[in-house]
């Protein structure tokens, strides 16, 4: 009688339900499974229990790649979630001409397509030909091989990262700091607070939690990483710039070792977890002080 | 209210969870890319293949031949067959349309009813991702695609390609026997090699009478690399040659000394060469030597810098392959008559390298194709049927495409095979090409090639960035291959 009821309703959620169950929980299921087995993607699965799991743990490029992935999460977020919100902050002052122009030109570069712009960041970074190598000759500076020596290639890496998606974090601040009551800050005026007071006391725990969403969020993206080394550097030189994702993918499709790939996989989803739930955990403290 | 003060357990616990959706979230889609390839990131082009309709008596197949205008290499069952012929490849997709299309005019009681179509991706790897979703799938599956050699091993364990006896058996005289051996199992050819990569040495001819360097002279790889140093310090610094630290392009120095030496990357007993076989530590060292001149610039390939470099003069060699030739013409046609070619040097004056970087571009036909023998025949019609060849090169030289090098020799002595190529001072470029690949050989492409090159690669970038020595790559390769080669390799 009661299912008879909501009989519509169920109707109109089953969709969804449908296509989730197909395409979200299914291969989350038998990834699961096939992280238990061999698999080359066209014959049978032979079940090998842990066996890809134990391999990770000795697999050097597998370390490798965890390392650099990291490598790349911190090489670009300690400076570019700070630059955002100083940007942010500026494109917020209520005096500041040109808002809007300002606005759209700091997030411009998250928008253009991420293929195109990384081709045209190859041709910026060369050594030889590159207009940043050019720019450095000129002020005396030698050009450095940005995207083929295993010392710079991450750094290639994270410079065009930073440029691409730092005006989705001014955005998402700037969403953030238009939150914060205005009261607060003429309270704290009056009671005689300077700009790095109100700044500390008002502004800062005001966007607390959009500060953590973005710190969340770079994090999974990070972990995430691929398109960008693939196109820039392709995991080179040396594996330098190899990222879990790539990995995950060179086994998958590269090595048919579909199996493996599923252990990948839930590595990243491992780590990927492990980091959200200790932002998180930072973050209760920092609250809790 | 409370949402911000009054309960801080609330907010606590809003968060974490909202956390864990978002890590959960990215889990979910880093499991999507591993277990639903198909959904996400392939999505198999090629259209489904149905079974044949067979309308009349099967008629016995014609003769295998490789001359004159007679086509095909075995002839299919005469029937009118219908459904969906495909083909999946990359690059220049009209041509395989083009080859089709009047394969079915020029045969049309063989082809029946059926309908041809050639589809495209953008890369080789794109290929290799739609063929394997389409076989996971038993959808979509094309009759015949193009992969590069090296994955053929894999490609024969996974059960997707048929063997092709009946094609290239007869025919056997018109490859490298060398080649060949790469591409077969228990002595069953499983692709067929279209236009082998004939390794090729190009060299600026101005620039090294320039230098004082004479071209002939670089017969060993000792001379060769003198005459590196001669370049280097009569130019002020310019480059002898280049090459890619990755093999994704050009010539792979690694390749070529293997090539030399008679070695792969994997021995035949299923062990990684380094580690096991000192002519790899040899060939290591030759890289070294090669690197530790500072004669050859390590460079990515196949952007605007490249051909830019190229166009200036850059680079005085290139130790490459036949495909270089349809290159240098489009990018740099103002270069006619400054390139020239001669073989490979070798380890001694007598014995150039002669080979095929990693063998060649390749046809397979999947076991799933009910046109299996159709298939064999349109290659055989489109490769080694002389009047066709003819007439193919004419098509694709009157569209400024550049004719392929050609598989038979037959051809060698008409138009336009027979024409001196003004773009290397008058040379016959298609006769030089043949005569460089006979007695040609490949390394061999194990099973697990894709994952054992990367790991030499990542290795060779070392070397290449003078943080590891060709004896510290010798030890490591060895050790990190040894865990993740099967038996056999």
């Amino acid at each position: 009688m009661r299912a008879r009821r909501y009989l519509t309703a169920y109707l109109f959620i089953a969709p969804f339900y449908v296509l989730f169950l197909i395409f979200g929980l299914g291969p989350i299921l038998f990834s699961f499974y096939l992280g238990f087995a061999e698999w080359n993607g066209t014959g049978p699965l032979r079940w090998i229990g842990a066996q890809n799991y134990a391999g990770l743990l000795s697999d050097g490029t597998f370390v490798l790649a965890v390392e650099n992935t990291l490598w790349l999460w911190v090489g670009h977020a300690v400076p570019m979630l700070p630059v955002a919100l100083a940007l942010a902050l500026l494109l917020n002052l209520r005096w500041l001409r040109g808002r809007a122009i300002a606005r759209a030109a700091v997030y411009l570069p998250n928008v253009t397509g991420v293929v195109p712009v990384a081709l045209a960041f190859t041709l910026i970074l060369d050594p030889k030909y590159g207009l940043l190598s050019f720019a450095l000759r000129g002020v005396g500076l030698s050009g450095l091989p940005w995207l083929t020596d295993p010392t710079y290639s991450k750094w290639g890496i994270i410079l065009f990262v930073i440029w691409r998606a730092t005006g989705w974090y001014v955005v998402v601040f700037l969403a953030g700091l238009q939150s914060v009551d205005p009261f607060l800050y003429e309270a704290a005026m009056v009671d005689g607070a300077g700009a790095w007071s109100r700044f500390r006391h008002v502004t800062l725990p005001g966007i607390a939690p959009v500060l953590l969403f973005a710190v969340v969020i770079d994090t999974i993206g990070s972990m995430r990483a691929f398109t960008e080394p693939t196109i820039l550097t392709n995991g080179g030189p040396a594996n330098s710039s190899l990222t879990l994702a790539m990995y995950l993918y060179a086994n998958a499709f590269e090595y048919a070792k579909f199996g493996y790939a599923a252990a990948i996989s839930y590595a990243i989803f491992a780590i990927t977890l492990v980091a959200a739930l200790l932002q998180l955990r930072l973050w209760q403290r920092q609250m809790g002080d | 209210m409370a949402r911000n003060t009054g309960q801080p357990w609330l907010v606590s616990r809003r968060y974490w969870l909202t956390g864990i959706g978002m890590a959960v979230g990215s889990g979910v889609l880093n499991l999507a890319v591993a277990a639903c390839g198909s959904a996400s990131t392939v999505s198999p082009t090629a259209a489904s293949t149905p079974k044949p309709t067979v309308n009349a008596a099967a008629a016995a197949p014609a003769a295998p031949t490789a001359s004159s205008a007679a086509p095909a290499a075995t002839a299919p069952a005469k029937a009118a067959l219908s459904g969906t012929f495909t083909t999946l490849g990359w690059g220049d997709i009209p041509y395989n349309q083009a080859m089709l299309d009047d394969y079915a005019k020029a045969f049309p009681d063989k082809v029946g009813n059926l309908k041809f179509t050639a589809e495209g991706a953008k890369s080789e790897t794109e290929v290799l991702t739609k063929v394997l979703t389409a076989f996971a799938a038993k959808s979509g599956v094309p009759d015949f695609f193009q992969q590069n050699a090296p994955t053929v091993p894999q490609l024969i364990d996974q059960g997707i390609v048929a063997p092709l006896d009946a094609l290239i058996n007869p025919n056997k005289d018109v490859f490298s026997s060398g080649l060949l051996a790469a591409l077969s199992k228990d002595g069953h050819p499983y692709a067929f090699p279209w236009r082998p990569n004939t390794w090729m040495m190009f060299y600026r001819k101005d620039l090294l009478s320039n230098a004082g360097i004479d071209p002939t002279s670089l017969t060993t790889w000792d001379a060769y690399i003198a005459a590196g140093k001669q370049y280097f310090s009569k130019t002020g610094g310019k480059s002898w040659l280049t090459y890619e630290p990755t093999n994704n392009g050009n010539g792979q120095p690694l390749e070529i000394f293997m090539d030399g030496l008679g070695i792969s990357y994997v021995d035949p007993d299923g062990k990684p060469a380094a580690g096991n076989n000192p002519k790899m530590l040899q060939a290591l060292e030759s890289y070294q030597d090669f690197l530790t001149t500072k004669t050859a610039e390590a460079r990515s390939e196949w952007d605007a810098p490249w051909y830019t470099a190229i166009k200036q003069g850059e680079f005085a060699t290139m130790l490459s392959a036949v495909w270089l030739d349809n290159t240098l013409k489009g990018q740099a046609p103002e270069l006619k008559g400054k390139w020239g070619i001669v073989p490979l040097p070798g380890y001694s004056a007598e014995k150039p390298t002669l080979g095929f970087q990693e063998g060649s571009p390749v046809l397979l036909v999947t076991t799933s194709s009910p046109f299996k023998d159709l298939a064999m025949d349109v290659m055989a019609y489109q490769y080694l049927t002389k009047d066709r060849v003819i007439a193919v090169a004419k098509q694709r030289i009157a569209q400024n495409k550049g004719a392929f090098p050609p598989l038979l020799t037959q051809v060698l002595a008409e138009a336009p095979f027979n024409v001196p190529d003004d773009y290397y001072g008058g040379i016959n470029f298609f006769k030089t090409n043949l005569d460089l690949s006979k007695n040609g050989v490949t390394i061999a492409f194990n099973l697990h090639f894709a994952e054992t090159l990367k790991t030499y690669n990542s290795h060779l970038d070392l070397i290449s960035a003078g943080k590891e020595t060709a004896q510290q790559a010798y030890d490591t390769i060895g050790k990190e291959l040894a865990g993740k080669l099967g038996p056999g390799g």
